[in-house]
């Protein structure tokens, strides 16, 4: 369940950082309109939430906060940090965590 | 001062910043290590590293020992065997605390251990708060960590584009530049972690830092201490008559059933084998997010029934034990012990690159070739406390494997080789120029934690195929963390070894406040 809100944070980093003006360029080799980058970061701050939801499921309400923010930060440098590398990568990485959400909340 | 507001931010944040980068650096490097205090301590004692779990956890073998070893003494302390710490250990005590009045079992077969003096992974942690200078070292932590909640929050006053830079880094420009994106992005995404460990940091010691509450209580901080723990009341005198001891194990169900499954983690057995002995179990730490205020419940010794199991600490007790747990994070499993040692290396991470843009600002401005003493002995701290904590880590670490066992005051020796490298990082990185310094310290390291696996030959204990075949998880992972940051190191080594001198810049830089910004 760690893991699953691990993904889900990654992969809302990235959907907040895909409607981003800046940062659409070096990973979609355009630009996203006013209503996708809307969308986006409506979806990424769900992802987020979600993230929250799978933490707190795993850990309960003492502790899940304290992992949620530990997921935003160790997936948010993560990102960051590969980024500007291995952007078509990252990418690839958020839609394989993404999808992979689901399996890890449902296995463990 | 004639600035804005920003500015003058900005000031502080990079002169305060700088004035404490070194210490904090040693502080958040000393206390991310210690969120492995327990695998570091059992990975430093090999004649542990076989030891398991297994039966009744040793408790029996652990009352025989006590009852051979110490069978008048005033009580008894079984600690026993958790996730992380895999032993049994037996103290007893005649009324006074004696380091030396304690067994280690192997809670499997029962066999006493005899672990080597180390300072073990507390050193770490002690380290961190204390420089090991007792109250002058909280002193100093304190005013350093002070200094750590200035810088973070003047660092997002002064950091302007904190949404739009968000995901921002750019190893393509400048080097300034560059690692002034890793200084923000880091900064920015570590920040709750960071305020956190900061504020909470100084909580745990506030009432060293600000004891009026207690001096106008009238207590000292032994007695603060002491009413934040719970604790049952001492129990009454001796009775004087012989009495056997009831049985431990449906006590210790008891206690579980009790707290809804939490496990016991240590006995102690008051008057043992006196008519009024008294039996208090406390429960492991780390079950929620508070720790220091664990739960004890008492029995009676003889009979074994429940005298009296306290529920609820006062609201002042369990907000100081929230403020701490959250500090130290004795409830985090395995996983999330993992993202946590993270976000700590992603605070030295702050830290150094903070140093490293100061540094390179510096010789933006004034080109390569600038060499004023005091730019020039601020390089030079930057490596020895950077890359020399480093080598200083990996010297207490083959200090461990390679002094002799036998040696008298074994602990303070290896304090001594991890002081006395830490101390000669600094003449090298003073004499060498500033990238070689840097190269060859970071190698050094790399070196020595590459090999730290095979000073399992010099040492006993598992190596590092064996305590990967057994799921040894401590033992392997100390060995397998020593390997990764010795890749780290190499590469951080190659890539600094891999510049060249920028030209200095034909127009004078924008000034470091509004670059900062």
């Amino acid at each position: 369940m760690m893991l699953a809100a691990l993904m889900l944070v990654y992969a809302g980093w990235m959907a907040l950082c895909l409607a981003m003006t800046r940062h659409q360029r070096p990973l979609l080799q355009r630009e996203l309109g006013r209503r996708a980058s809307a969308l986006l970061r409506a979806g990424g701050a769900s992802l987020l939430l979600l993230g929250l939801a799978a933490a707190l499921c795993a850990q309960g309400w003492q502790i899940g906060p304290v992992a949620w923010v530990a997921c935003l930060a160790v997936s948010g440098i993560a990102l960051v940090l590969t980024l500007p590398y291995r952007p078509r990568a990252c990418l690839r990485f958020a839609g394989l965590a993404l999808a992979l959400a689901p399996l890890l909340a449902a296995w463990a | 001062m004639k600035q804005g507001f920003r500015q003058s931010m900005a000031w502080l944040h990079t002169w305060g910043g700088l004035l404490c980068t070194w210490l904090l650096f040693a502080v958040f490097f000393a206390g991310s290590l210690s969120f492995y205090r327990e695998e570091l301590t059992l990975w430093m004692q090999p004649e542990l590293h076989q030891a398991q779990r297994g039966g009744d956890d040793g408790l029996a073998a652990a009352l025989a020992v006590l009852q051979q070893r110490a069978p008048q003494a005033r009580s008894w302390t079984i600690a026993l065997p958790g996730p992380r710490d895999p032993v049994i250990e037996a103290r007893w005590s005649h009324g006074k605390f004696d380091r030396k009045a304690v067994v280690v079992l192997d809670p499997a077969t029962g066999r006493a251990l005899e672990p080597r003096e180390t300072v073990g992974g507390s050193f770490f942690r002690n380290f961190h708060f204390s420089l090991m200078l007792k109250r002058t070292g909280y002193w100093i932590v304190g005013v350093a960590t002070l200094m750590m909640l200035v810088a973070l929050i003047t660092g997002v006053v002064i950091h302007k584009k904190i949404f739009k830079d968000f995901f921002t880094f750019r190893p393509g420009k400048s080097r300034p530049r560059a690692w002034l994106d890793v200084h923000n992005a880091t900064g920015v995404m570590a920040l709750p972690f960071l305020l956190t460990i900061t504020y909470s940091g100084l909580l745990t010691l506030a009432y060293v830092y600000m004891p009026a509450g207690m001096i106008a209580a009238g207590i000292d901080s032994e007695r603060f201490l002491g009413e934040i723990s719970p604790r049952q009341e001492p129990p009454e005198a001796r009775g004087g008559k012989p009495a056997t001891l009831t049985a431990l194990a449906p006590l210790l169900e008891q206690a579980r059933r009790h707290w809804q499954g939490a496990a016991p983690g240590s006995v102690t057995i008051h008057h043992p084998g006196d008519i009024a002995a008294v039996i208090d179990v406390a429960r492991r730490r780390g079950t929620g997010i508070t720790a220091r205020i664990e739960p004890v419940m008492r029995f009676d010794g003889v009979t074994g029934r429940l005298i009296a199991a306290q529920e609820q600490s006062a609201a002042g007790a369990v907000t100081y034990g929230a403020m701490y747990g959250l500090h130290v994070a004795w409830f985090a499993e395995p996983f999330l012990r993992g993202l946590l040692f993270v976000m700590g290396a992603m605070g030295c991470l702050v830290i150094a690159s903070g140093a490293v843009v100061w540094g390179a600002k510096r010789r933006e401005q004034h080109g390569a070739t600038h060499a004023a003493a005091g730019y020039r002995a601020a390089e030079s701290l930057n490596v020895a406390g950077i890359a020399g904590m480093a080598v200083a880590t990996a010297v207490l670490l083959w200090a461990n494997r390679l002094l002799p066992v036998e040696l008298a005051e074994r602990a303070l020796a290896e304090r001594q080789w991890f002081f006395g490298a830490w101390l000669l990082c600094l003449p090298h990185a003073l004499l060498r120029p500033r990238v070689a310094a840097w190269r060859e310290q970071l190698w050094l390291a790399a070196i020595l934690l590459a090999l730290l696996p095979f000073a399992v030959r010099f040492s006993g204990g598992l190596s590092l195929p064996q305590a990967l075949l057994q799921g040894r998880g401590a033992v392997a992972g100390v060995e397998l963390a020593a390997l990764a940051f010795a890749a780290l190191l190499a590469w951080a080594g190659h890539r600094i070894a891999s510049v060249k001198p920028a030209p200095p810049r034909a127009r004078r830089a924008r000034p470091l406040s509004e670059a900062a910004a």
